[in-house]
């Protein structure tokens, strides 16, 4: 089964029609932030399938009766009128393993009675078409049962969706549970042919114990030897009581070893809650930490900022336009100084501007001819003490060498200093500008890691009400309590190998006790009863041991398959990550356990992330064991963040493991995006890390299509009656 | 898994192989078609084919169907044997 197509109309964030995604064959990424749409996305897909979306733990227990109108855009709900109706339809277009086109449409419509009011039936409308030759025709399927055997035939195989689509960490452990020997057994036996064993094997008990109570009827009837028959057949009788004892015994303490199994999962989540609480701990501390320095980094920037702009920006900006103005007038000054010099040389009248220069004076003075009125001034006249009168106090007189450029040269420096200062303007603007961007950035990083720190205090709620812990530390006294029940497992296993290698015994000396009535008896015994006895011990023989052969190889190949993918999500890490061990256990399953190179088991010390990257590996595995009718080539896989744990490199090869073991592969996440600085409280995609991913991709011959989504500018993000998400291909 | 290697997996077991007497290449080469000389071999053939096809039913069923093969097919003496 391949997904082609999903179209979303007023489905949750996804409000309004055209929310179309395509997919393609290989790895699809869908890239949002957080509240971006990308959880909805995959409540989507399994409430177009289920008519249920799942819940914190990743079960589909959320029907469509119990949200209702919380299935619809709140966008669409808050800006349609009262008294008329809003559908959500999700449109899923697929095709199935035998190359037919489907497409499943599920709706749902409410009435808006009121601002707060909403009325509907809590019930959807589910439809199937068919593509035939050219068109897509309606399927008429009339009742729950024939939708659900459809979907089972023609569609996917609902049990086997939790171990392919899942959601975050939870979800992993959900559909593959390590801590369980038992939980693992039951995913490798579902997932693998082992089933078919057991099957097999339950058929072959039940004709071996019929027959056997055939015989036993047969030899209580028989005549011949009777003392000595009779004897042995009292020790026939007693090994049964003990078998049957042994078997009762053995019941109650498998029975009582998975209560100790069930109470050690629940305690080692608890244990792992211990450990999601101390990360949640430290996280929070780190991120307050952040937070707080940010909001320092942020205050001072803005405390300075516009000291910075006034003193190093708008000023010199202001002395940039001065500088201008004074190149005007310095340049306008030499023309004047030049032009007056040349009239007072050639003794015509001064430029009309304001009194003569003192040139023109001492030359009309000297002259004793006064050039503006083009009159005698002889020396003692009124003309000529007039002409003295304009002279500046201390100006040098007519006798003096006067030098006229003299205050060109100072004029020249402060031009020069000008031009420093205007050069200068131009690195302080750059510079403001980058403390804009700064303060921007800040902006963006304070809002998000505020974001972050809401949402791990919300987590750290949720687990702490769910498990029903006053605190973390709480939460951290389980451990004690996890050990208790670990030695009382240990002691119970022991004595169930007791009893199984002792009723081992008790049936070797059954098996040898028959033969011996089967000589004292002779041809009183029906030969053909013999031969049944004799061909049904071997049938369930032969499946016992089969099944056992069977499920060493199964696991000798999932050991190696595992490890392939562990590997390669681990080895670029560059941090210790051992090798994983399926270990056998005393009840015939395998346990897997992180091994150093000396056969050490590690797991304990390793990291979330490490243990992790050891479920996917294993789940890798099991999905993909059977090369001809492995999951991995049958489904596509469709995970919601899943990689929230690791680091930058352990994602990309996480993604990489991915791509190159599912044909088709759906992965929504948060990574390869940026803080747009251009648009606040936006993404961009960080071009350079997905292009680094698509050459990896390329080179392993595995195609990518990736999808964006965002919010469109003008939408407040945070605001879910304004909320809608756009879809971007990119 | 193929019903074939069931077959083969399920007869390539050593005390099966001493007590009716077939080797290991016996056990190898074994298809459904043409029904085997030995008898107990000729058993395993139907018998796997029965569960093989009754993989849907209950155990139960299976054992049932099992049971009422043998009693059709065996419940005289081969002369052969």
């Amino acid at each position: 089964m391949k997904i082609l197509k999903i179209e979303l109309e007023n489905f949750m964030c996804y409000s309004g029609t055209g929310n179309v995604i395509q997919f393609s064959e290989g790895l699809n990424l869908i890239l949002g932030g957080n509240g971006y749409g990308k959880t909805k996305l995959y409540d989507a897909f399994n409430w177009v399938l289920f008519d249920n979306i799942t819940d914190q733990d990743g079960r589909l227990t959320l029907s469509t009766q119990s949200l209702k109108e919380g299935l619809i855009s709140k966008k669409a709900l808050a800006t349609v009128a009262e008294g008329k109706e809003v559908v959500t339809t999700v449109k899923l277009e697929i095709v199935n393993q035998q190359g037919k086109h489907i497409i499943l449409e599920r709706s749902y419509k409410t009435t808006k009675l009121s601002e707060t009011e909403f009325s509907s039936s809590g019930k959807s409308v589910f439809g199937i078409s068919s593509k035939d030759d050219f068109e897509y025709k309606p399927l008429a399927l009339s009742n729950q049962d024939e939708i659900d055997t459809f979907i089972r035939e023609q569609v996917i195989q609902p049990d086997i969706l939790e171990h392919l689509w899942f959601q975050g960490e939870r979800g992993i452990k959900r559909a593959v549970d390590t801590s369980s020997s038992t939980k693992l057994q039951q995913v490798i036996n579902k997932l693998s042919y082992i089933d078919t064993w057991e099957r097999f094997i339950g058929a072959a008990n039940d004709t071996d114990r019929r027959t056997r109570d055939k015989f036993n009827r047969a030899v209580k009837k028989s005549e011949k030897n009777r003392d000595r028959s009779q004897e042995i057949q009292s020790k026939l009788d007693a090994i049964q009581k003990r078998l049957a004892a042994n078997e009762k015994e053995l019941t109650i303490h498998r029975t009582e070893i998975e209560r100790v199994d069930e109470q050690m999962d629940n305690l080692s989540m608890g244990e792992r809650i211990r450990e999601g609480l101390t990360k949640f701990r430290d996280d929070e501390y780190k991120l307050k930490k952040q937070l707080t320095e940010t909001e320092n980094e942020y205050n001072s920037i803005l405390d300075n900022a516009n000291r910075e702009l006034f003193e190093s920006y708008w000023v010199v900006h202001g002395t940039e336009h001065m500088a201008r103005k004074f190149e005007e007038l310095r340049e306008e000054y030499i023309y004047l100084k030049h032009e007056d010099r040349r009239r007072a040389e050639n003794g015509l009248p001064p430029i009309p501007k304001g009194n003569p220069s003192a040139a023109h004076l001492n030359k009309m003075l000297k002259d004793e001819h006064c050039n503006v009125c083009n009159r005698p001034a002889k020396k003692g006249s009124e003309a000529y003490k007039h002409i003295e009168k304009l002279l500046p106090e201390n100006y040098p007189s007519v006798e003096d060498n006067f030098d006229p450029y003299h205050h060109e040269g100072s004029l020249l420096r402060l031009s020069s200093s000008q031009h420093r200062i205007t050069h200068d303007s131009a690195t302080f603007g750059t510079a403001a500008e980058e403390i804009r961007k700064r303060y921007f950035v800040l902006k963006n990083k304070w809002k998000q890691l505020e974001e972050e720190s809401r949402t791990t205090e919300e987590q750290k709620a949720v687990l702490l009400f769910r498990y029903g812990l006053e605190s973390v530390e709480s939460g951290m006294r389980l451990s004690g309590q996890y050990m208790s029940l670990s030695d009382k497992k240990a002691e119970l296993s022991k004595e169930i190998g007791r009893l199984e290698a002792e009723c081992e015994e008790l049936l070797e000396d059954q098996r040898g006790k028959n033969r011996d009535l089967e000589g004292l008896l002779g041809d009183d015994i029906d030969p053909i009863l013999l031969k049944q006895m004799n061909y049904f011990e071997g049938l369930l023989l032969a499946a016992k041991d089969a099944k056992e052969a069977q499920y060493s190889k199964l696991v000798e190949l999932l050991s190696g398959e595992t490890n392939r993918h562990y590997e390669a999500i681990n080895s670029q890490s560059g941090a210790f990550f051992g090798k994983v061990v399926f270990k056998e256990n005393s009840k015939g399953g395998y346990t897997p356990e992180i091994q150093n190179e000396n056969g050490e088991s590690v797991t304990s010390g390793m990291s979330t992330s490490q243990l992790l990257s050891m479920q996917f590996s294993i789940l890798f595995a099991i999905l993909s064991a059977n090369k001809k009718y492995g999951f991995n080539k049958r489904y596509p896989l469709i995970a919601d963040a899943p990689n929230s744990a690791f680091d930058a490199k352990k994602k990309k090869h996480l993604l990489r493991q991915i791509g190159t073991t599912f044909e088709q592969s759906i992965v929504m996440m948060f990574e390869y995006l940026e803080n747009d600085p251009e648009r606040v409280n936006r993404y961009r995609v960080d071009e350079e890390d997905l292009n680094e991913l698509l050459a990896t991709m390329r080179n392993k011959g595995v195609e990518v299509n990736v999808v964006m989504l965002d919010v469109p500018d003008g939408i407040n993000s945070r605001d879910i009656n304004e909320l809608k998400v756009e879809i971007k291909n990119l | 898994m193929d019903a074939k290697e069931i077959l083969r997996a399920m007869l390539d077991n050593e005390k099966l192989m001493e007590q009716h007497q077939y080797s290991r290449q016996e056990a190898v080469n074994i298809d459904f078609q043409p029904p085997h000389s030995n008898e107990f071999l000729r058993f395993m053939q139907s018998a796997v084919k029965i569960m093989d096809e009754t993989q849907e039913e209950t155990s139960r069923i299976m054992a049932n169907r099992l049971i009422k093969f043998f009693e059709e097919n065996y419940s005289y003496e081969d002369p052969k044997n």
